[in-house]
């Protein structure tokens, strides 16, 4: 419990830091760039679209950090929520972000691999996790808050009070969201299971 | 299915971890090189000086003027904006070699409006030349701002012996280096050279 209180107060310091020093924000970043783009591939399960919200999470946060006022929440908290907002858009077609995504291809390195050879082979991979993909193909059937809950308490591995603070809701709203959620996808499943049943038998 | 072995097979589900290691660092790339850092340097270096404009203002009228008539409050404001004006740019600080043209009541900053395409060019170049920040370049320091003062001060005709008034257009940078130090800079835009550079 001291060395979450720990951690928490140095990472406040660090984004205290971030506000002002590019150095404090890359050491953000990098801990938690992997932690978000994870989250919305596996929420998108789509490897461009995945790119762009997340460029769009970073550019958010560095745009509004220094409006940041630690409230004891981890940082990581406050961009799940920018990224959970982000793919809420995505899924809309929000058509902002190309601005951005179009400032920051500009800086492309050309020594950099190529993003069609990397992203064909990260495809590549994805596709070993049928298992995972076919889940996640039920749940983004479900209504967007059952679809949240559901990721970060099983794909993310959060805690209830965690989910509760990025998505700002109570902790039991975040337990009743999750006991519907998982109602309505395990109804879902079935009804597919049958539906898989009786085309195979009619086939 | 009960809700058990849902809940069970989600738990068990093999969840990809994968990465884009490109879009990792190009992302880091554009976001360190944006100009929001470099605005947040402008609005720090101004935060201060305004801060620091309050203070003395604040300090001068306090102690000198109480209970003064509307006239001399105003002259002490003004007299302390040029005092301020001097401070935040290091005039005051100059060598005596620098000093030569002048008088030894030295200049005041008397405003300040807009430079032209010429003179930002040639204080741009001005800056470029001199060795002190040619090694602050090249360490990796940009120049951030450039905008103009304009200086009076006292000078000796040596033909009449008198002490003539003369105003010109001078610039002043900032030089922003990238752990964070900035550097401010004037420049004689009239005999080509940096006067200042104090940190």
């Amino acid at each position: 419990m001291k060395d979450l209180e720990t951690d928490l107060k140095q990472e406040s310091l660090l984004v205290n830091r971030a506000k002002n020093d590019p150095q404090a924000f890359g050491e953000l970043y990098d801990k938690y760039y992997p932690q978000i783009f994870g989250y919305v591939l596996k929420r998108t399960i789509n490897f461009e679209v995945a790119q762009d919200v997340t460029s769009e999470v970073f550019f958010k946060a560095l745009k509004n950090i220094a409006k940041f006022r630690w409230q004891g929440v981890p940082f990581s908290s406050w961009l799940y929520r920018i990224a959970t907002n982000e793919i809420t858009n995505s899924f809309k077609g929000d058509s902002r972000r190309k601005i951005l995504i179009e400032q920051f291809s500009a800086s492309v390195s050309q020594y950099s691999p190529s993003p069609d050879v990397e992203i064909a082979r990260a495809e590549e991979e994805l596709k070993k996790h049928s298992e995972f993909i076919a889940l996640n193909e039920a749940i983004a059937k479900l209504p967007l808050k059952y679809q949240e809950v559901i990721t970060f308490r099983f794909f993310e591995k959060k805690q209830l009070k965690e989910i509760g603070e990025i998505l700002d809701k109570k902790e039991g709203t975040i337990k009743s969201l999750l006991h519907r959620g998982l109602e309505k996808l395990r109804t879902l499943t079935e009804q597919n299971a049958t539906f898989y049943q009786d085309f195979s038998s009619i086939k | 299915m009960k809700e058990e072995e849902l809940k069970e097979k989600l738990e068990r589900v093999d969840i990809p971890h994968i990465m884009l290691e490109s879009h990792r660092s190009r992302l880091k790339m554009a976001l360190l090189s944006s100009d929001y850092f470099k605005k947040r340097k402008g609005n720090r270096i101004l935060d201060a000086v305004r801060i620091r404009a309050r203070s003395i203002t604040d300090t001068m009228v306090d102690t000198l003027v109480a209970r003064q008539p509307v006239w001399k409050v105003a002259l002490v404001v003004f007299f302390a904006m040029i005092m301020i004006g001097g401070m935040v740019f290091g005039l005051g600080s100059l060598n005596g070699t620098q000093q030569a043209g002048l008088n030894p009541a030295g200049y005041t900053i008397i405003g300040g409006d807009k430079l032209t395409e010429a003179e930002e060019e040639l204080a741009m170049d001005i800056l470029k030349a001199d060795p002190r920040i040619q090694s602050l370049l090249a360490g990796g320091a940009t120049i951030d701002i450039v905008l103009p003062i304009l200086v009076e001060f006292g000078k000796i005709n040596p033909e009449t012996g008198q002490t003539e008034t003369v105003q010109e257009t001078w610039a002043q940078a900032w030089i922003a280096g990238i752990d964070g130090k900035t550097w401010g800079a004037v420049v004689d835009l009239v005999k080509g050279e940096v006067t200042q550079l104090s940190e």
